[in-house]
């Protein structure tokens, strides 16, 4: 995964070095969190499994980040391994309540797990996906049609 | 490919609904369907797809008391899989809010190459199907 700084993305620059991390387990580590704050912009990273038992987790973790009123919300989804309907239920409603804070939800999905989910539910069309973090901060989208690899390693 | 000493059926019964138990159900449905020679990404879709209709009906089925539901998992001999996900509850239809609540059926029929739901009186019994290389 991309770290490095990233600095053509309209001023928003992301530092691990600077970045507060939390980091959170839940549900028997089926499911972390890791939350980066830099300026105007949060990270939300998701690792694990995102299904009955987890995604209360995240939609309250992605509804308080919301309440703070970033300028943007990233959800990375790339360490997600297993994602579920419940799953782009919680991106459905974030998307929903961003959309009334006025703040901009950008998604990452770049796996074969992730990805597929999102498109034949069509949902690939209503969330603007992103291929790394760099890519979205730097709001550079994933063109959806040709996101899939033709043989995915997993 | 068929499955030679492979254990070419799978039951799992009297599944409760518990987050965890499906957990490891989807999880066991996934080996043994690797066990018996499924692509990987077949079985993927196989896991993924069943998780939903173990949600589904553990989630809709029970509105209220404590959801039973059976999975069985056979092996073909062309080297397909049906699996057959069973509950006991009443159908409670998607609300007409597709957006929201509705995907798992629509992942179902997606994801498995065929697929049948039977509403009944005593309940749901949703039929899954991925051929095999000998079946297309």
């Amino acid at each position: 995964m991309d770290e490095d700084a990233v600095s053509d993305g309209g001023g928003v620059e992301l530092n691990p070095l600077l970045a507060a991390h939390v980091q959170q387990d839940t549900d028997e580590e089926m499911m972390s969190l890791t939350v980066l704050h830099d300026g105007g912009a949060v990270i939300v990273a998701v690792t694990g499994e995102i299904d009955l038992a987890t995604a209360a987790s995240l939609r309250d973790a992605l509804s308080a980040e919301l309440a703070a009123g970033p300028d943007v919300l990233i959800v990375d989804l790339d360490g997600v391994e297993f994602f579920t309907s419940v799953g782009l239920t919680t991106l459905a409603l974030t998307q929903r309540s961003a959309e009334e804070r006025g703040v901009a939800l950008r998604v990452i999905a770049t796996s074969r797990a992730t990805l597929r989910p999102l498109q034949i539910t069509g949902m690939a069309d209503d969330l603007a996906l992103y291929a790394s973090r760099a890519d979205a901060i730097a709001d550079q989208p994933l063109r959806v049609a040709g996101a899939l690899p033709a043989d995915p390693a997993n | 490919m068929t499955a030679d000493a492979a254990v070419t059926r799978l039951e799992c019964a009297e599944i409760t609904g518990d987050a965890a138990q499906l957990a490891d159900v989807r999880s066991r449905l996934r080996k043994w369907a690797i066990a018996v020679g499924m692509r990987s990404e077949d079985a993927d879709d196989l896991e993924l797809a069943s998780y939903e209709a173990l949600a589904n009906a553990a989630e809709h089925a029970y509105p209220a008391g404590r959801p039973r539901v059976d999975l069985e998992a056979v092996a073909t001999a062309g080297g397909g899989v049906l699996v057959t996900v069973r509950d006991h509850g009443h159908w409670r239809p998607p609300p007409t809010d597709p957006g929201f609540r509705g995907r798992g059926l629509g992942m179902i029929r997606a994801l498995a190459h065929r697929s049948e739901i039977e509403r009944t009186e005593t309940g749901t019994v949703v039929h899954m199907q991925w051929f095999g290389p000998d079946e297309i």
